[in-house]
């Protein structure tokens, strides 16, 4: 992302401004930052981070499009937001790249959404148990026990 | 359901007895989460949007939000949903595109949803003082209901699955408001915030018209949402709010012992005049002298005011408040003005009380 002001530096601080009632946000570079905004620190944001690696020129020329929303990979490079969850399937090679540059890790490691196949169901609360995770196996059991109640 | 209700009710965060409610005013856990089949809401058209709305109000019902108030932003007015912003309960991207938009209000605003923001549904919990560990489970719970119902998006992999990527994984953003005038006032507040930066979070700052911080005010939150458990992110950053705190009483003491006390006195009983007598005050104005007089009230001097109302004052004298209490649109002299004869009717009313 470029600096909202001089529009020459890459942005690595987010900035807020109340304009009219309204919060706006943008990226400035170091030096209008220092500027702008004297005494407030305020750090890199992830959105710049998105922004600064979507705009470095593209490697290959993967031309790839989600067949659910019809999005292309290079929109998705001029705007920063998917079109919707089959998005990620569909540009699966970059996603890793993109969340890894963004999270700096691209593997989840928090709460998972409980299978709703029993049978499936029956291997988490295993995987769970086995992991220790004694309160997410409890969980997962409530639910196996909602759904074969149904 | 009407607005100007929840004027009357007082906000569960705005209460002055959370943990550390001397330096943090409130905590907040916000979920991202999507559903799997179909478009994101910036790409969505007009009938998948409505859908989505009704299934989440629908499903609603069947959670433990069953009794939370349900508000299409298309059929209140720009000034209600200026008020709902404030009130923190929408976004203004939200607000500015009420179409097929809404929101799920629970009881003292402690739990909502966003419905159709940038993603299909935001979880939002909030309470008063450092509480992110609790409030994080409670949201969790509200999210294990709609799970149940609605089919969300998600991959082992990369976990839950946002519009934008820098939300995906736990879609998880914690955050903390702290209150650092010690911080200011002894100069100390940019190398303290930029001691931060190698920490895994992100501040912000509240800013007025023109470019300064106003209030003293500053949100901490998480900066990344993947590869960290929900646990771990609330553990990193209420371990850098403790550590904001334990500085931020330093330099209160350090400002409020010999010599300097009487420096710091003159500045808070300077704006408590003025805050009583002031007839125009400005937004930005009456947060700066709310700050002070907080900082006052936190070191438990004997003032003629409390927490409690000074806490609900930060929220009352935005101006869709002051625009909801005149109960229509006011230019901004008029604004002022009835801003400054709340501050001197709850003033006055908490010296009696």
């Amino acid at each position: 992302m470029l600096c909202a002001r001089c529009r020459k530096n890459e942005a690595s601080f987010l900035y807020q401004k109340l304009v009219e009632g309204r919060v706006l946000e943008s990226g400035l570079c170091a030096s209008c930052h220092a500027e702008e905004s004297p005494g407030v620190y305020i750090g890199d944001s992830p959105l710049a981070s998105l922004f600064a690696y979507l705009g470095a020129p593209a490697q290959g020329k993967r031309r790839v499009r989600c067949e659910a929303c019809g999005l292309s990979f290079s929109e998705f490079r001029k705007c920063g937001r998917l079109g919707c969850a089959r998005c990620y399937d569909a540009f699966a090679g970059e996603m890793d790249e993109v969340l890894a540059q963004v999270h700096a890790c691209s593997r989840h490691s928090g709460k998972c959404l409980p299978p709703r196949d029993p049978k499936e169901l029956a291997r988490a609360i295993e995987k769970a148990v086995a992991a220790e995770s004694f309160e997410e196996a409890a969980r997962l059991r409530d639910r196996l026990k909602r759904i074969e109640g149904d | 359901m009407q607005l100007s209700n929840m004027l009357r009710y007082k906000m569960g965060w705005a209460r002055p007895d959370g943990p550390e409610h001397a330096v943090v005013l409130s905590s907040r856990v916000r979920l991202a989460r999507n559903f799997d089949d179909r478009p994101f809401p910036p790409r969505a058209a007009d009938a998948e949007l409505r859908a989505v709305l009704k299934s989440v109000f629908d499903a609603a019902s069947k959670t433990r939000l069953r009794d939370a108030a349900r508000i299409s932003l298309a059929d209140i007015t720009p000034l209600e949903r200026g008020f709902l912003v404030e009130r923190k309960l929408i976004s203004w991207g939200h607000a500015s595109e009420p179409a097929h938009r809404g929101v799920l209000v629970g009881e003292r605003d402690a739990a909502s949803v966003m419905i159709n923001e940038e993603d299909h549904l935001r979880l939002q919990n909030i309470d008063s003082g450092l509480c992110l560990d609790r409030l994080w489970r409670e949201a969790s719970a509200i999210d294990d209901d709609f799970a149940e119902l609605l089919d969300f998006a998600f991959r082992p992999e990369w976990g839950y699955l946002t519009c934008c990527p820098t939300n995906a994984g736990t879609g998880m953003r914690a955050s903390c408001l702290v209150h650092l005038p010690g911080l200011t006032a002894t100069g100390r507040i940019e190398s303290v915030l930029r001691s931060l930066d190698r920490l895994g979070v992100l501040v912000r700052g509240l800013y007025g018209e023109g470019t300064k911080v106003i209030g003293d005010f500053y949100q901490v939150s998480n900066r990344t949402a993947l590869g960290r458990s929900e646990e771990e992110i609330v553990d990193s950053v209420t371990g850098v709010v403790r550590g904001l705190i334990a500085k931020e009483r330093e330099a209160r003491e350090e400002l409020s012992g010999g010599d300097r006390k009487t420096r710091l006195e003159d500045l808070v009983y300077r704006s408590l005049g003025l805050l009583s007598h002031a007839r125009l005050l400005t937004y930005e104005e009456t947060m700066r002298h709310l700050s002070y007089l907080r900082m006052g009230l936190a070191l438990e001097w004997k003032l003629p005011a409390d927490l409690t109302t000074v806490n609900e004052l930060l929220v009352l004298s935005q101006p869709a408040h002051i625009q909801m209490l005149a109960g229509k649109p006011l230019e901004e002299r008029d604004r002022d003005f009835l801003r400054s004869t709340l501050l001197r009717r709850k003033l006055s009313g908490a010296t009696e009380a």
